[in-house]
């Protein structure tokens, strides 16, 4: 870490620094190419004589061609934008510095590649940017900012540039994948000039640090949010970095001494943004209506121009108490009614909930084989109180155990067994059950048989009882270990749980059999035990204590999941479509308020039509613009 | 035998050819267009296309045949449609007798209605005896009563024999549209206030009526009309059997017959709005209130045995839960009966 007020030797000496490190490739001093994908979406840039500086630095190293890269995401086309061209010009990018070192200006997604990453990243089977792959030196750098949703943002959240947009991810793990399988040598904060405030990011304010943060990108995000005072698990990027990597290793050299009289958005306004913002339609007007409209863009359609009156100028009193209450207040209803339509939709219409894409969340070499080949042996003792349970309405049966519920349940269906095992394949039984709304699957190892199969997996699934969306009820996501077993006349999917990653399962164990019931029967169960995190209302109710209650709320919770479940089995069968949920949002989906305006407008022009002729049939006068009637001639 | 069956992708078409083949006949099933066949089964008949509206078509496809069994119409209710219910269900059966006789076919059945029989004030049943009174008669039983005198006239005067197949309210599966008998059935599941009506009908399924068109074939008097049904059920009792199988609550309130047509408006209303078929015309309640029962001793005669109304129900509910008719916060919300489950064999998919 860095300070002082010239950018070019802060740089300068920096790079030599990590060089000196070794933490910068050889090829680098030896003619390498240089790309620097840079943050440059308004409201903060990263700042023009960063960005020039680290160009003539790196030539002066050795590099023989430096580029600037940067990529169009969702939210600067919500915000307006149309290229990167535009960004880089609004930025003050020439392609040449002032001491007249020349470098490219590249659009990230306009050349791309397969993603050189393992079957468990969530980037896999997508594209990314060939110029960051094929880089010799790759440097992440942006400005330091405040965030109304994140807290605080620096190097981190412009990483998914690196890579093709993956509709229905969550950012953070879009960077914590290229930060792992594409990474940066080096990540680069402008923080000279820290844009805080309750949100730098989208409304800039201009307070002088002197600082350049520069080395390992994780850790480089970390200081700052040390030295801008938040606490950094507020950024969802930190949080899944963290999560997937572990504490960044090395030290902080420089002055750690957080900055004065830094602005930073108020917890209770990032608590109450992050509700709002969880429903990605509301977040999306939300978001493109705070500051702006950015120089060189057109200013959105009119919704979103008065929604972004009232939103900037709560954002912007929000540093005094008044205004603080009164965003506090929209943030709040905005988030009732986030939670209210993801709860509708997770109930009613399950069609429109949007899908999800997940890494696999764990590493499934942390895993011996014995452990997924043991699995069978762990899990017959958890299901073994079953046996003794008379079979109940519905064919289900259950019991609790250690607060979990153990449960059995199963259909017969008129399908030939050999014909349903040949289309409904026991190892996508996970992806096949009700609710699912994304997840990867990984084989592992080799397979323990010719009809076995090893399968790491991560699921997620819409809250379960699904009315608990109502109270926040987050969906159940569970990384599981498997085990593939085929036979003659049963084919099994055993799997254990080994972590949850939002927290939502203490349990989620079991077996799906398929069994040969006869000629052209076939029989499908499932046995587990399953202890989910209920929403805090809910925990508080405690509902153990009343079984009179509990008792047929967990049956009819059962019984609806598991009847969509065995649905979807037999619809897998028929080749009928099944699976909940539509795709994410992809990049150039408009704003909603664009198709809401476009509706208003039928509508005004619909009402404000005059009919031409009367009821007579007679044409009526007609009056132009400047106020003369035209009547129609005789004849 | 060789058999032409025209309408074999509808309900009841198919489930002819199915049971003819099963009966070792030589099927010939006849399609509108080259689309596949509907339902598991079918795969064996040998399909060829052909034409109401194109008697020639009709004859190529009856050449060889020594009977035929007419199943082709259109079944829908309300102004909109009236016109092409008349055309295809009177017209285009005239041309079916027609080809049949130029084709050298001998005996032709033709599958009708029983609301040509007419409806009772009453719990009373009806019998090929009875006719249709004057009590209210959409367009579909106009064109029912004038597709069975052409068939007749025209048997009569090129000397095919015609003998008249009268089904009730046939439920069951599979289909390609949703005919307005299935769609009782799925009302019901729609239906949040779960309200039944007065009045009732008769239900049989469509394995059992198309088992009745083979004996007909076969054992039929020419000129003769046979009721084909399976139990007459007040409403109360059919929608009692719906909810006991579906696994909902109900029926509660009985809706008298002007809020049933007050119901049909709205329903036809949005569906103006919306571009999609209603589940139920104004056309179609006026028949609330009365009594769709009938006889099928006659039938019965001949060896017909229909199974009972729940049976017919559950294969109802079996295919209707597998269609996009029943959306999914519909289906599940259901707790069907094993009965159901059972009622419906799984069709696989090709394997790619």
């Amino acid at each position: 870490m860095l300070r002082g007020d010239d950018a070019r030797g802060l740089l300068a000496s920096g790079l030599s620094h990590e060089l000196t490190r070794a933490a910068l490739p050889e090829d680098v001093g030896r003619g390498g190419r240089a790309l620097l994908l840079a943050r440059l979406s308004p409201a903060a840039p990263v700042g023009l004589p960063v960005l020039e500086a680290l160009v003539e630095v790196l030539l002066e190293k050795g590099c023989d061609d430096v580029s600037i890269g940067a990529a169009l995401s969702l939210a600067d086309r919500d915000r307006g934008h149309v290229s990167v061209a535009q960004l880089a010009r609004a930025s003050g990018l020439t392609g040449r510095t002032p001491r007249g070192a020349p470098y490219g200006i590249v659009d990230l997604r306009e050349q791309t590649v397969p993603a050189p990453v393992p079957a468990t990243s969530v980037l896999h089977g997508r594209r990314a940017s060939a110029r960051w792959v094929d880089a010799d030196l790759r440097v992440v750098v942006a400005r330091a900012a405040t965030d109304l949703v994140e807290g605080f943002c620096g190097v981190l959240a412009p990483l998914g540039g690196a890579a093709a947009e993956v509709p229905g991810a969550a950012p953070g793990d879009v960077a914590a994948d290229v930060l792992t399988f594409l990474p940066p040598h080096l990540g680069v904060i402008d923080a000279l000039f820290l844009s805080d405030g309750p949100d730098g990011v989208r409304l800039p304010r201009e307070t002088p640090t002197g600082t350049v943060i520069l080395g390992d990108p994780l850790l480089a995000e970390v200081t700052l949010a040390h030295l801008v005072g938040i606490d950094r698990s507020s950024s969802g990027h930190v949080r899944a970095v963290l999560a997937r990597r572990g504490e960044p290793g090395g030290r902080v050299d420089g002055d750690r001494t957080p900055f004065d009289g830094v602005q930073v958005p108020h917890p209770l306004v990032r608590a109450t943004a992050g509700m709002a913002v969880a429903q990605p339609t509301i977040g999306r007007v939300l978001l493109a209506g705070i500051g702006g409209p950015d120089p060189g863009t057109a200013g959105g359609d009119a919704l979103l121009s008065a929604a972004r009156a009232l939103l900037t100028t709560l954002v912007e009193a929000s540093t005094e108490p008044a205004g603080r209450l009164a965003l506090t207040q929209l943030l709040g209803a905005c988030g009732i009614a986030s939670t209210q339509l993801t709860g509708w939709r997770t109930m009613l219409d399950k069609d429109r909930v949007p899908r999800v894409e997940v890494p696999l969340g764990f590493d499934p070499q942390d895993h011996p084989v014995e452990q997924y080949d043991e699995l069978p042996g762990q899990l017959e003792p958890v299901l073994r109180p079953l046996r003794d349970l008379p079979m109940g309405p519905g064919g289900f049966r259950w019991c609790q155990v250690d607060g979990a519920t153990v449960f059995e349940t199963s259909r017969t269906v008129r399908a030939d067994f050999a014909a349903f095992v040949a289309r409904v394949d026991v190892a996508e039984g996970i992806s096949l059950m009700a609710d699912y709304l994304g997840g990867r699957r990984v084989p592992v190892g080799n397979a323990p048989g010719p009809q076995g199969a090893r399968q790491a997996e991560r699921n997620l699934y819409l809250p379960q009882p699904n009315y608990l969306a109502l109270w926040a009820g987050r969906p159940i996501d569970v990384c599981k270990i498997e085990l593939v077993q085929r036979g003659p006349t049963e084919h099994r999917l055993w799997w254990r749980t080994v972590s949850s990653p939002n927290g939502s399962a203490t349990h989620d164990d079991g077996v799906l059999t398929l069994t040969d019931a006869g000629p052209g029967l076939t029989r499908m169960s499932v046995s587990g035990r399953q202890q989910f995190t209920l929403p805090p209302v809910w925990e508080v109710l405690d509902l153990t204590a009343v079984p009179e209650v509990r008792d047929p709320l967990l049956e009819e919770a059962y019984r609806a999941f598991f009847t969509a479940t065995f649905d979807n089995l037999e619809a897998r069968f028929e080749g009928r479509e099944f699976r909940i949920g539509r795709p994410a949002p992809a990049a150039d989906d408009p704003l909603p308020t664009a198709g809401v305006q476009q509706l208003l407008e039928l509508v005004r022009s619909w009402a404000t039509q005059q009919p031409t002729h009367d009821r007579q049939g007679r044409e009526r006068p007609q009056v132009d613009a400047d106020g003369f009637t035209h009547v129609a001639g005789a004849g | 035998m060789r058999i032409t069956v025209t309408g074999a992708t509808g309900m009841v078409g198919g489930h002819v050819v199915r049971a003819g083949l099963a009966a070792g006949h030589d099927v010939i099933a006849v399609r509108r267009t080259t689309r596949g066949p509907t339902g598991p089964g079918l795969a064996t008949a040998r399909w060829v296309t052909g034409r109401l509206d194109d008697r020639a078509s009709l004859r190529r496809a009856m050449e060889g045949s020594e009977a035929v069994v007419h199943c082709a119409a259109v079944y829908a209710y309300g102004p909109a449609r009236a016109a092409e219910v008349d055309e295809v269900n009177t017209r285009g059966t005239r041309s079916v007798v027609e080809a049949a006789a130029a084709a050298g076919v001998r005996r032709v059945v033709v599958t009708s209605s029983s609301v040509t029989r007419g409806s009772s004030p009453g719990p009373l049943s009806r019998t090929e005896s009875d006719e249709l009174g004057a009590e209210p008669a959409p367009a579909y039983y106009l064109s029912k009563v004038g597709q069975e005198r052409a068939a007749l006239e025209a048997g009569h005067e090129h000397g095919v024999e015609v003998v008249l197949a009268l089904p009730t309210v046939i439920l069951g599966g599979p289909w390609r549209h949703l005919a307005p008998s299935n769609a009782i059935v799925l009302r019901y599941l729609l239906d949040p206030l779960r309200t039944t009506y007065p009045g009732g009908c008769n239900v049989v399924s469509a394995a059992d009526v198309a088992t009745g068109h083979l004996i007909l074939l076969e054992a039929g008097d020419p000129g003769g009309r046979y009721l084909l049904g399976g139990e007459n059920l007040t409403w109360r009792q059919l929608h009692t059997i719906v909810a006991e199988l579906a696994g909902l609550p109900g029926p509660y309130a009985e809706a008298p017959a002007a809020v049933a047509w007050l119901g049909s408006a709205v329903v036809e209303g949005w569906a103006r709005v919306t571009g999609e078929t209603p589940l139920v015309t104004r056309d179609e309640s006026r028949s609330v209130g009365r009594y769709y029962w009938y006889s099928s001793d006659r039938a019965a005669s001949l060896g017909y045995a229909p199974g009972g109304a729940r049976a017919a129900v559950a294969e109802s509910l079996a295919w209707l839960v597998a269609s996009p008719e029943v959306p999914r916060w519909v289906r599940e919300r259901l707790r069907l009966a094993d009965q159901v489950r059972m009622a419906r064999p799984l069709v696989p998919r090709e394997l790619p």
